[in-house]
C-alpha cells in the first residue's frame, strides 16, 4: 500500500503524458488529414474538364452552324472555337495539371491527347473544310463531349464523397480531442490534488518532526537541568569533604568521585548546550574581549592533559591578529577547549599545534581569521570525516571504545561556530594526523571596550586543588569581632546546607530562607552582609524577591545579592542583574568563585 | 460540264485565298489584338502587336504552373501601359478570348511587377498556347506570390482590360 502510494503520482504523471502524445498525435494527423483535402481542392481537374466540356459545345456550335451556312467568318469563327477549346486542352496536358493527373487519371490525359489529335487535324483541314466535313468533326467532337461530361460528373462525385469524409472525419478527430482534453483536465485535477495531499500530509509530517524533535530537545533539556541539581549537591559535599582532614586511603576515590562528577557535569553542560543550540535559544554575547588572553586561557586549561602525555604543545600567532576582538569569548574557547582537547585525546606521541592566522581583512573593520588546531595523532578516515559533526558520533565504535567520550563536542562545535557565521572542517589522513580549522569573520573592537568581569569558560577542573582552610579562616573578618551574617535563600535542603557547610568553612555566619516570601520578610527584621539568592523557587523565586527587596523599603534595600543559579545563560544572567542583583554564580558553586564574590562584596561594604 | 471544273478552280482559289487569310491572321501585325476602355484618357485604346512592340518592352524569364518549362516573355509591363493610357481607376478587369474576365487592384499588379506577354521564347504565342496576349507575373522571382490567388490574374487570351 505503502509503494502504491508512492507511485501514485508517478502513474498520474505518466498517464498524463501518454495523453498528450496521444493529443499531439491526433493533431499531427488531423493536419496531416487537412493538407491532403487541401491537395485535393487543389486539383482543378472538375474545373478543367467543365471548361473543355464547354468549349467543344461551343465548337461543335459553330461546325453546325458552318453546316448551314458555309462562309469564310464562320470559318475563321471555327478557327478561334479550335484555338481556344486547344489551349483548354493544353492546360490539361501542361504543366502541374498534367503532374497531377498523370498521378491519378492516365486516362483522362489519353482522351485530351485523343482530342488534341482531333484539334490538328481539323488544323490542317480548316482551310479546306467543307460542310460534309464539318458535320463528320462535329460528330467526332460530340463524342468527347460525353466522354468529359462523365469526366466531369466522377470528378465532382469523387470530391464531394472526399468532403462530406473528410468533414465526418474532422468531425470525429474534435470530438475525440475534446474528449481527451477533458480526460487531461480530470487527470490534470487528480494530480493536484494528490500533489497537494501529499504537501499536506509532508506539511504534517514536517510539523510533527519538528514538534519531536522540539519535544527530545526539551525533555534533554530539563532532564540535564533535574540532574545537575543533585548533581550540584554531591559536588559541593565532595568539595567539602575535600577541606576534611580524611584517612590517605579515601583520598583516591574522593579524587576519582570529583573527576567522575565533573564529567557528568561537563556532559551535562553539553547536551544543555547543544539542545538549545539546536532549538536556537542559545544566545551568544557580542563584547570585546582579548583574543591572545582568551587563548592563553585556553592553554592553561588544556596544558594539563597535554603535559600528562608528554606532548609538545605550540602555539602559532600571526602578528597581524587584532588583539581585542568583539564576540563570544565564552563559546568561542569553549571550542578551542574541545579541539584543543580532542587532539590530546587521540595523540599518543608528537605534538599539538594551535595555530591563529589573519586569513584575509573584510574591510577596516572586519578580519576574516583562521584557527587550526593540528595533532600528530591517529587521523581520521574520509568517511568518518563525514560525520564526525553529527551528535553522539565518533571516528568509529572501536575508538569509542578505547578512548571514550560522548562525541557531543565536535557538534557542539559546529553548532557554536554555525551560530557565529563561521565554518569549521577538518583535514586529516590516518596515521597522519588531523588539523581541524575554524574560519571566523570577526569586528575588530577598542581595547577600552574589554570587560574582565565575565565569568571564564574556564571550567574549574582543578576544582580539586582547594585554597586551604587555613587561609579562608585567615581572610575572615580580620576588621570585625563578629563574622559577617550571611542569608542563604534556597528551597532545596541539600544545596542550602552545603551552602552553609561551606559559608561556615569559609567563616561566614549564615542563615537560611525556604523562598523569597520568608527571604523577604526575614530581610525586613535582620540586616544582611550579603544575600546568597537561588533564583528558581516556589511561592516567591529569586528574581521576584530580589525585585521587591530593591523598590521596598527594608533593612536589606542596599545588600549586595549573589545569584546562585542553574541556569548559566546570559539571558538569565541579564535578568538576573536587571532586577537589582549585584553578581551571579552558575552552579554548582565552586568554592572558590564563591570566596573570591564573598570578599569582594564583602570589602567593599567594608 | 465546265460549270464543275470552273467550281473547282473558284473553290480552290477561294480556298487558298482563305488559307492564306487564316496562316496570315496571327501574324498581322496591324490587327486589333487589344482594347482599353474606361477611365483612360481620351476614348477607348486598341493595340496592334506592332504597336505593343513599338512600346518599351523588355524579357522575363519565369515558370508557371500552366507551363512545362521556364520560358523567356516578352513583354510590355502593365504600369507603363497604365502610365502611357493616364489610366486613373483603382482596379482592372482583364477579359479574355474565351470570355473569362477577373478583376484585379492595380495595386497589386504594380506591387509584383505584373506584365503583358506578347512573345514566348522570341514567337508570337498562338491561341492554343494562351496568345496572344497573356497577363503574368514574375513567379520565378517571387515565388512567395506562385498561390491560387495571384495566379487567377493570369488571364490568357487576354483581349480587353476595362480600367475602373
Amino acid at each position: 500500500m505503502k509503494n502504491l502510494h508512492r507511485y501514485q503520482p508517478v502513474a498520474l504523471a505518466g498517464t498524463l503524458l501518454i495523453l498528450v502524445c496521444v493529443i499531439a498525435f491526433s493533431l499531427f494527423k488531423l493536419e496531416k488529414e487537412i493538407d491532403e483535402f487541401g491537395l485535393f481542392t487543389k486539383d482543378e481537374r472538375y474545373w478543367n474538364s467543365t471548361r473543355v466540356e464547354m468549349e467543344l459545345l461551343r465548337l461543335i456550335n459553330q461546325l453546325n452552324f458552318f453546316v448551314i451556312t458555309e462562309t469564310d467568318e464562320s470559318r475563321a469563327a471555327i478557327d478561334i472555337r479550335k484555338e481556344i477549346l486547344w489551349s483548354r486542352v493544353n492546360i490539361i496536358t501542361q504543366g502541374s495539371t498534367k503532374e497531377l493527373i498523370e498521378q491519378i487519371d492516365q486516362s483522362s490525359l489519353e482522351t485530351a491527347y485523343r482530342l488534341i489529335g482531333l484539334l490538328e487535324k481539323l488544323d490542317r483541314d480548316i482551310a479546306s473544310l467543307t460542310p460534309n466535313k464539318a458535320k463528320h468533326y462535329s460528330a467526332q467532337f460530340e463524342d468527347f463531349v460525353a466522354l468529359y461530361m462523365q469526366a466531369s460528373r466522377t470528378v465532382a462525385s469523387a470530391i464531394s464523397e472526399v468532403e462530406s469524409t473528410f468533414a465526418i472525419k474532422v468531425q470525429h478527430n474534435y470530438r475525440l480531442m475534446a474528449m481527451l482534453l477533458l480526460l487531461v483536465l480530470m487527470i490534470g485535477s487528480l494530480f493536484t490534488w494528490v500533489n497537494y495531499r501529499e504537501l499536506r500530509r509532508n506539511q504534517r509530517l514536517a510539523r510533527e518532526a519538528a514538534a519531536a524533535n522540539q519535544a527530545k530537545s526539551e525533555f534533554l533539556s530539563n532532564m540535564s537541568h533535574e540532574i545537575r541539581t543533585p548533581l550540584n549537591g554531591i559536588i559541593g559535599s565532595l568539595q567539602l569533604m575535600r577541606l576534611e582532614q580524611l584517612p590517605p586511603t579515601l583520598t583516591p576515590l574522593i579524587q576519582d568521585m570529583n573527576a567522575c562528577s565533573q564529567n557528568l557535569l561537563q556532559l551535562l553542560n553539553s547536551i544543555l548546550d547543544l539542545s538549545r543550540l539546536q532549538q536556537q535559544k542559545l544566545q551568544l554575547e557580542y563584547q570585546a574581549f582579548s583574543l591572545h588572553q582568551a587563548v592563553e586561557d585556553v592553554v592553561r586549561v588544556v596544558n594539563g592533559s597535554i603535559q600528562s602525555k608528554k606532548l609538545q604543545l605550540n602555539i602559532r600567532k600571526d602578528p597581524a591578529l587584532p588583539s581585542i576582538i568583539m564576540g563570544d569569548h565564552f563559546r568561542l574557547q569553549q571550542v578551542l577547549i574541545n579541539l584543543l582537547s580532542n587532539a590530546a585525546k587521540f595523540t599518543s606521541e608528537g605534538h599539538v599545534t594551535l595555530r591563529l592566522l589573519l586569513n584575509r581583512q573584510l574591510d577596516e573593520q572586519h578580519y576574516e581569521i583562521k584557527i587550526e588546531v593540528s595533532d600528530t595523532g591517529i587521523g581520521i578516515s574520509p568517511e568518518a570525516q563525514q560525520q564526525i559533526f553529527s551528535p553522539f558520533t565518533q571516528a568509529d565504535s572501536s575508538t569509542t571504545r578505547r578512548f571514550g567520550g560522548s562525541g557531543l563536542g565536535l557538534s557542539l562545535c559546529k553548532e557554536i561556530i554555525s551560530s557565529m557565521g563561521g565554518e569549521i572542517g577538518v583535514r586529516s589522513q590516518i596515521g597522519q594526523g588531523s588539523t581541524f580549522w575554524i574560519l571566523l569573520n570577526v569586528e575588530v573592537a577598542d581595547s577600552t571596550a574589554v570587560i574582565t568581569n565575565m565569568e571564564s569558560a574556564i571550567p574549574d577542573v582543578q576544582a580539586t586543588a582547594l585554597v586551604s582552610a587555613s587561609n579562608h579562616h585567615q581572610a575572615k573578618n580580620s576588621d570585625s569581632d563578629r563574622p559577617a551574617l550571611i542569608l542563604v535563600v534556597e528551597d532545596n535542603v541539600i544545596n542550602a546546607n552545603l551552602a552553609g557547610a561551606i559559608l561556615k568553612k569559609l567563616g561566614y555566619q549564615c542563615e537560611f530562607a525556604e523562598n523569597g516570601q520568608i527571604a523577604f520578610e526575614m530581610c525586613q527584621q535582620q540586616q544582611y552582609q550579603l544575600i546568597l539568592m537561588d533564583c528558581q523557587m516556589p511561592v516567591m523565586d529569586g528574581l521576584a524577591c530580589t525585585f521587591k527587596l530593591r523598590a521596598e523599603s527594608n533593612l536589606n534595600q542596599s545588600t549586595p545579592i549573589v545569584a546562585l543559579t542553574a541556569n548559566a545563560m546570559l539571558e538569565d544572567q541579564q535578568r538576573c542583574i536587571e532586577v537589582g542583583m549585584n553578581a551571579f554564580i552558575a552552579k554548582p558553586v565552586s568554592i572558590q568563585r564563591l570566596q573570591g564574590v564573598l570578599e569582594q562584596y564583602i570589602a567593599e561594604l567594608k | 460540264m465546265m460549270i464543275k471544273p470552273i467550281h473547282s478552280i473558284t473553290a480552290a482559289l477561294v480556298s487558298l485565298l482563305l488559307l492564306t487569310f487564316l496562316i496570315a491572321t496571327p501574324l498581322q501585325a496591324d490587327q486589333n489584338i487589344l482594347t482599353v476602355t474606361g477611365e483612360v484618357t481620351g476614348s477607348n485604346h486598341h493595340f496592334s502587336l506592332a504597336d505593343l512592340k513599338a512600346m518599351p518592352n523588355y524579357q522575363v524569364k519565369t515558370e508557371t504552373i500552366w507551363t512545362d518549362q521556364e520560358h523567356t516573355y516578352t513583354a510590355i509591363s502593365v504600369a507603363q501601359l497604365l502610365e502611357k493610357l493616364g489610366a486613373k481607376g483603382q482596379n482592372l478587369r482583364f477579359i479574355a478570348l474565351n470570355d473569362y474576365a477577373i478583376e484585379v487592384p492595380v495595386d497589386i499588379l504594380l506591387e509584383h511587377n505584373a506584365f503583358i506577354a506578347f512573345e514566348q521564347d522570341g514567337k508570337p504565342m498562338r491561341i492554343r498556347d494562351k496568345g496572344p496576349l497573356w497577363v503574368l507575373y514574375p513567379f520565378s522571382d517571387q515565388p512567395q506570390i506562385n498561390t491560387p490567388f495571384y495566379q487567377a490574374h493570369c488571364a490568357w487570351q487576354l483581349k480587353t482590360i476595362e480600367v475602373f
